[in-house]
């Protein structure tokens, strides 16, 4: 973990009482994926160490809550929603033309490593349905073909 | 009568319309910001509150006044619940924002955070001052990124402003604000397992009592409330509580954001006067889309029973309109199927996602959410009985009402609402494969 | 107390206790699965859902505290439906194949869908498969099995002090897990195996050998450490299957050390001495009993060899029993040697009567504990687990140390400094206690003398007390004792010190070098000596050696005549522990090739030689008269009874709780742990 990555985590530390260490773990795991592109069990094992935990206690959290990926998952996550107001507004049609585009299924990463296909749930902004997510950040909402092919293209 | 709704239709009796209280900036400039959010009168209840050291319980007695109700699903009357915070506790209490809206169809939160974030930061600050709390969290949805980092931004505005931090406007009164991302867990919506969460443990729910206000976070009193509550709050002490109760009608006061997604023209945020006919929240809504008939709505959230649509057509959107016909207000996540749509395949897609986030720790959950959606998922593949309609009813059932969190009444609720109103589709599909339509 | 009904019977309970507790205590049946007496409440199996009047949903009865006027419905319609409607959850996932599970016939989740459950099964879908875990040598894995009630994971964090094992992932698919390629490895984890109510965990020695019905249970008490937890093995064919604890709530509640639980897999070791056998040049040969007794009779008989009082040495255990101890004394005198070593392993000896001085529960009564020298981990972890207790309800633990051990709890204050800087600390202390004014200072000496206002005990390891450097300490600490309310206590390591202690009183235990006629060790090995290179001097330099020991190892070869005796569980007699507790135990299994438990071989020799009042019929006759020769006073104020005593040279001397004894060093699974520690 280098200075950049212990400033980040500390910062969020500063939200917490100073014996309550562990409260910043999903953060600091998601300020580790960030900059790791996936979560190894090196990593896990770092932030036990940083936040005094118990490694297990760590892996627990980062296997319970979805967006933590603990296998590599190329350059870029593509997170779709298909869920019911995703599903209503015909985010199968995007899906499909994602698998096809970049021969892959759900949970697979490209033969070039730069994409991963992921399943998601409800993201909490389904009146852009459909959409997605890359990398846990960006969002692109209201997709069509055309949009997803622009996206695709723009992610070098 | 399940023709999609003209637009001019007029009501009688019934003059609700749209009203923005927590999205009253939205169609300002630069809404988000703290400036715009002033220019409105943003900021000077609680400058007024601290000025004047105004006791708590005449504000809570405002908030019952006003007949506000917890925006986040349940519908309990917030200022009751700020009661129950125990006052002359000694150490730090916490005060929590739930903005961790997963369930499908709900996207209300995220718009007061973009457009509206510094009333919920006021809101968040009466709502401290008035249980003296010390500490305050945002808990934001994984999912959404952006909104997080602009929250954290709006957060140092207020800071700046000097709204935050120790010795608020020099009245002696401290209170921090913080912003918590979630990371992908439906469940640390239910306040428990979001108390869980913000101590770093695995979003579990915790059995209850004891109640977050006697035992939340790290032990301490807790209060939580969703986003849109907090939100509604300095709009209330602004006009008092009668002034929102009388833009709702009785039992359920002021208005409420419906998020309209699905099959509508015009997906989106709309906050209502309670009370409005769902005529005209659809009619708002740019009606059913592409010039179809509308089939069912699920009013509230998968968490409410799904309607069809000769039944909710009628209805008035409030609490006790939608109690009326076996629905509830949920989250006012209002999702809308067209006659286009199987009830089979929406009914396996919602019992995944109940079987996908159940936290696992209760026995009826984590082994009846997996085995309704099999069973969901073989009417679906053509691979069902008659009988099965029968297994599944009963299996939901006997998930409801015996788990610590209200997900497993939740998961149990489309089920039975769906075999309940759609039965017929369903047969239907068992002998032949497909829906009626 | 509130009045409540449960099925319509009135009953008195205590306020704030839960439904299932008040049943319990009244012989009512609730199932359940998560819920144990011991851990945190999860309330997450719904197996214990009773029907409550006036609330319309049923409420778990291990969560849920009772209220004055409470009705409580354990056997109707809705209660029922909820237990068959669990247990059907429970069932769908998991295989019914009990037959060829290891838990088979003593499995919770069989006898509770036995009572509870519905004959017909109505789940058709495919099983949830989870793949096993490696967890170490002691405890296996079925997964499939597990019905993710959480006791394990509760347990090795709440009092195992570690958490070890952890449920990952979410919903359906969350698994007990350590982390990768992690074992569990506290000195307590053997008990998940007794808390998993299915056949998850099991034990990894134990596996396929014996099914529960074919096994006779015999009650021991433990010889490891000075507790004398309860134990219970269970035996088929002539040998012991396995150990598990029996509930004590006194002594070890219901739990036990791996090292209880284990140790019985060394009974069946390769290097049992299977005759006696008698040294003929560099070999040995194996020779009767008879010749053995004729041999020790040609060297000790009285009128054969007239010994003086220090030609003769004997070495002995701390876990020799009081019965042995006694025909020992006995013998030694009419020998005609006063150079018995009744706790060899741990010379030299300061201080009389090394005892907790109260009993071991009430120990949880104190509001702090200052922790002197001790590595409660290795030497009494069912003791640290009750600290931990403590310092959960928010009491100070506190450590003065040579080594900085982890203890596994929160440690309120802690001074780790070397030995000869005790003195000054306690000093400090006391000076800062005695001069009234209220200095200004902000050390830990002033923290811990603060706590000493409140109820405190201080708690004395042996290598602390047995160490010379102790001498120095005791009048300062005695000036302490003096100047508060604090209390003293010793943890002593041997399952009988305390008793030989206070059979003998001031028996002196420390090893003079010099040339002896003859020795005898009972049932010790050069690992549990102290000073191992005192001990193999003594031996070299003696003309005659006896060794009694159920084991050969690689230091056998320094006796003349070694005899074989039994194991524990072969043995019988009694002990007396820490806490002053005299428990007697019996045997388990008969003994092993031609072995003989040493007070037979004591009692034949007295024979041999003509002892005079040695005619003792069985074990309880001779113990009638050992336990006569206690003497029990407390120990209020440190005294010293040995002041020759030669310094030493190390600080500490580390024994790794899996390195405590013969046994336990010959039970492979123990002895094939990752311990925690790795200091060796
Ligand atoms: C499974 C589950 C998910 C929930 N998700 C949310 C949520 O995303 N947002 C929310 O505000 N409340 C959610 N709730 C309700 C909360 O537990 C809690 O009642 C609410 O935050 C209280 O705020 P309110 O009184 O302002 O409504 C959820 C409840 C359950 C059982
Ligand atoms: S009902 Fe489901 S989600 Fe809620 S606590 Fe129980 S297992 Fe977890
Ligand atoms: S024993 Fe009560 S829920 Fe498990």
């Amino acid at each position: 973990m280098n200075l950049k990555l212990k400033k980040l985590i500390d910062k969020e530390l500063k939200k917490y009482p100073s014996d309550k260490k562990q409260s910043a773990v999903i953060a600091a795991l998601a300020i580790m994926q960030n900059d790791r592109g996936w979560l190894s069990k090196e990593d896990i094992s770092e932030v036990a160490l940083y936040l005094d935990m118990p490694e297990i206690a760590v892996l627990e959290v980062a296997t319970f809550y979805n967006m933590f990926d603990l296998k590599s998952v190329g350059k870029y996550k593509l997170s779709i929603c298909t869920n019911i107001s995703c599903m209503l507004r015909q985010a199968d049609h995007i899906v499909n033309h994602l698998k096809e585009k970049l021969q892959i299924d759900f949970n697979e990463v490209t033969k070039d490593g730069k994409f991963c296909l992921k399943e998601s749930e409800c993201m909490g902004a389904c009146g852009g349905a459909p959409l997605l997510t890359v990398n846990n950040q960006k969002m692109h909402e209201n997709l069509n073909i055309d949009k997803v092919d622009q996206l695709l293209k723009e992610l070098k | 009568m399940n023709d999609v709704v003209d637009k001019n239709i007029q009501l009688e009796n019934n003059n609700k319309q749209l009203f923005n209280i927590c999205l009253r900036t939205s169609s300002l400039k630069n809404p988000g910001s703290i400036k715009t959010y002033q220019s409105i009168g943003g900021y000077e209840q609680i400058k007024r509150i601290l000025k004047n050291n105004i006791d708590p319980q005449q504000l809570i007695d405002e908030i019952k006044i006003s007949g506000l109700r917890g925006r986040g699903g349940a519908g309990f009357p917030t200022g009751v619940k700020w009661s129950f915070m125990p006052r002359d506790y000694d150490g730090t209490k916490y005060i929590v924002c739930n903005s961790d809206e997963g369930e499908p169809g709900t996207f209300k939160d995220r718009d007061i955070i973009r457009y509206n974030p510094h009333q919920l930061i006021e809101g968040m600050i009466i709502g401290a001052y008035i249980m003296n709390a010390q500490v305050g969290f945002n808990y934001i949805h994984g999912e959404i990124w952006e909104e997080y980092v602009s929250f954290e931004k709006a957060i140092e505005d207020a800071r700046k402003a000097g709204f935050l931090g120790n010795n608020i406007l020099g009245s002696g009164f401290d209170f921090e604000l913080h912003a918590v991302h979630g990371y992908g867990a439906y469940i640390c919506g239910e306040e428990t397992a979001l108390i869980e969460s913000i101590e770093g443990k695995k979003g579990q729910p915790r059995y209850k009592p004891p109640f977050p206000a006697t035992y939340g976070i790290y032990g301490k009193p807790t209060n939580v409330n969703n986003t849109e509550t907090y939100a509604s709050i300095p709009w209330i002490i602004e006009h008092g509580g009668q002034e929102f109760m009388n833009h709702g009608v009785p039992n359920s006061g002021g208005t409420k954001i419906f998020s309209v997604s699905g099959h509508v023209e015009k997906p989106g945020n709309y906050e209502i006067q309670l009370g409005m006919p769902f005529r005209q929240l659809l009619a708002e809504a740019g009606g059913v889309w592409k010039n179809r008939r509308l089939k069912a709505v699920i009013p509230g959230g998968p968490s409410t029973p799904v309607v069809p649509a000769n039944i909710i057509m009628d209805a008035t959107l409030d609490y006790d309109g939608l109690a009326q016909i076996g629905s509830s207000v949920g989250a006012g996540s209002m999702i809308v199927m067209d006659e286009s749509t199987c009830m089979v395949q929406a009914l396996r897609r919602l019992s995944y996602f109940f079987y996908e986030e159940s936290c696992g720790q209760c026995t009826p959950c984590r082994e009846g959410t997996g085995w309704v959606y099999r069973i969901v998922d073989r009417i679906f593949k053509g691979q069902a009985t008659l009988a099965d309609l029968d297994l599944l009813t009963d299996v939901s059932k006997k998930i409801s009402g015996r788990t610590i969190c209200a997900l497993g009444d939740a998961a149990a609720t489309p089920v039975l609402s769906f075999i309940k109103h759609f039965r017929s589709e369903f047969e239907n599909f068992i002998k032949h494969g497909k829906s009626l339509n | 107390m509130v009045k409540i009904k449960i099925n319509g019977k009135t009953f008195k309970a205590p306020e704030k206790s839960t439904i299932i507790q008040v049943a319990d205590d009244n012989g009512i049946e609730i199932p359940r699965f998560c819920y144990h007496k011991k851990l945190s409440i999860a309330a997450n199996c719904r197996m214990c859902l009773v029907e409550v009047k006036n609330f319309p949903k049923p409420l778990p009865a291990c969560a849920t505290q009772v209220n004055e006027g409470m009705e409580i419905f354990t056997k109707s319609k809705q209660t029922k439906d909820c237990q068959q409607s669990v247990m059907e959850f429970l069932l769908i996932n998991h295989p019914l194949d009990c037959p060829i599970c290891d838990q088979g016939g003593e499995c919770d989740l069989q006898d509770t869908a036995m009572a509870y459950g519905s004959p017909k099964s109505r789940y058709q879908e495919e099983k949830r498969v989870v793949l096993n875990k490696n967890l170490g040598p002691l405890v296996s894995t079925d997964l499939n099995r597990c019905i993710q009630c959480s006791r394990c994971v509760r347990f090795l964090k709440e009092v195992g002090g570690m958490q070890e094992l952890g449920l990952i992932g979410r919903g359906e698919h969350a698994e007990i897990s350590a982390y990768v390629e992690k074992s569990v490895d506290s000195e307590i984890s053997g008990n998940i195996i007794d808390l998993c109510p299915v056949g998850a965990l099991t034990s990894k020695p134990f596996r396929y050998s014996a099914r529960t019905w074919e096994m006779v249970r015999k009650s021991t008490i433990s010889p490891h450490d000075s507790l004398g937890s309860h134990l219970e093995a269970h035996v088929k064919d002539g040998n012991v299957m396995r150990v598990l604890p029996k509930e004590n709530e006194d002594i070890n509640e219901c739990w036990i050390s791996d090292r209880d639980r284990f140790s019985y897999i060394g009974i069946n070791s390769e290097d049992r001495v299977k005759t006696p056998l008698i040294k003929t040049g560099s070999n040995f040969k194996p020779i009767s009993w008879d010749e053995a007794f004729h041999t020790l009779e040609r060297v000790f008989h009285p009128s054969l060899n007239k010994f003086k009082e220090d030609d003769v040495v004997i070495f002995s255990s701390n876990q020799t029993t009081l019965e042995e101890a006694y025909l020992l004394e006995k013998l030694a005198g009419y020998v005609g040697t006063k150079q018995v070593k009744f706790d060899a392993a741990n010379n030299p000896s300061l201080i009389a009567n090394p005892s907790l001085n109260g009993m071991i529960g009430d120990v949880e009564s104190f509001e702090n504990i200052i922790l002197l020298g001790s590595q409660l981990r290795n030497e009494n972890p069912l003791l640290l687990q009750r600290l931990r207790k403590m310092e959960n309800a928010g009491k100070n633990i506190n450590i003065i140390n040579t080594v900085d051990f982890d203890l596994q709890l929160i440690v309120a204050n802690k001074i780790i400094q070397p030995i000869k800087d005790f003195q000054k600390t306690f000093e400090h202390i006391h000076k800062i206690l005695s001069t009234k004014v209220a200095k200004k200072e902000n050390s830990t000496e002033k923290n811990i003398a603060n706590l000493l206002s409140k109820k405190t005990l201080l708690l004395v390891g042996e290598d602390i007390y047995t160490n010379p450097a102790f001498m120095n300490l005791t009048d300062v600490i005695n000036q302490l004792i003096d100047l508060t309310s604090m209390k003293i206590g010793c943890l002593p390591t041997g399952s009988n010190t305390v008793g030989l202690q206070q059979m003998f009183g001031n028996y002196v235990n420390h090893i003079d070098e010099k040339k002896y006629q003859a020795s005898i060790s009972l049932n010790l090995e050069l690992e549990d000596i102290k000073d191992k290179s005192l001990f193999e001097r003594v031996l070299k330099k003696s003309k005659f050696n006896v060794g009694v020991t159920p084991f050969l190892n690689k230091n056998s070869k320094q006796f003349d005549l070694i005899l074989p005796s039994t194991t524990h569980f072969e043995n019988e007699g009694t002990f007396v522990n820490l806490e002053s507790r005299v428990q007697s135990f019996s045997q388990a299994i008969s003994p092993k090739f031609e072995s003989k438990p040493l007070w037979k071989i004591l009692r034949v020799l007295g024979n041999f030689i003509d002892c005079p009042d040695f005619t003792f019929e069985s074990c309880s006759e001779i113990k009638e008269k050992a336990v006569k020769k206690l003497s029990k006073n407390q120990l209020k104020r440190f005294n010293l009874i040995n002041q020759q005593v030669k310094p030493h040279t190390k600080d500490f001397c580390l024994k790794d709780i899996n390195n405590s004894d013969a046994l336990v060093r010959r039970s492979t699974a123990l002895q094939n742990t990752k311990r925690l520690r790795s200091e060796k």
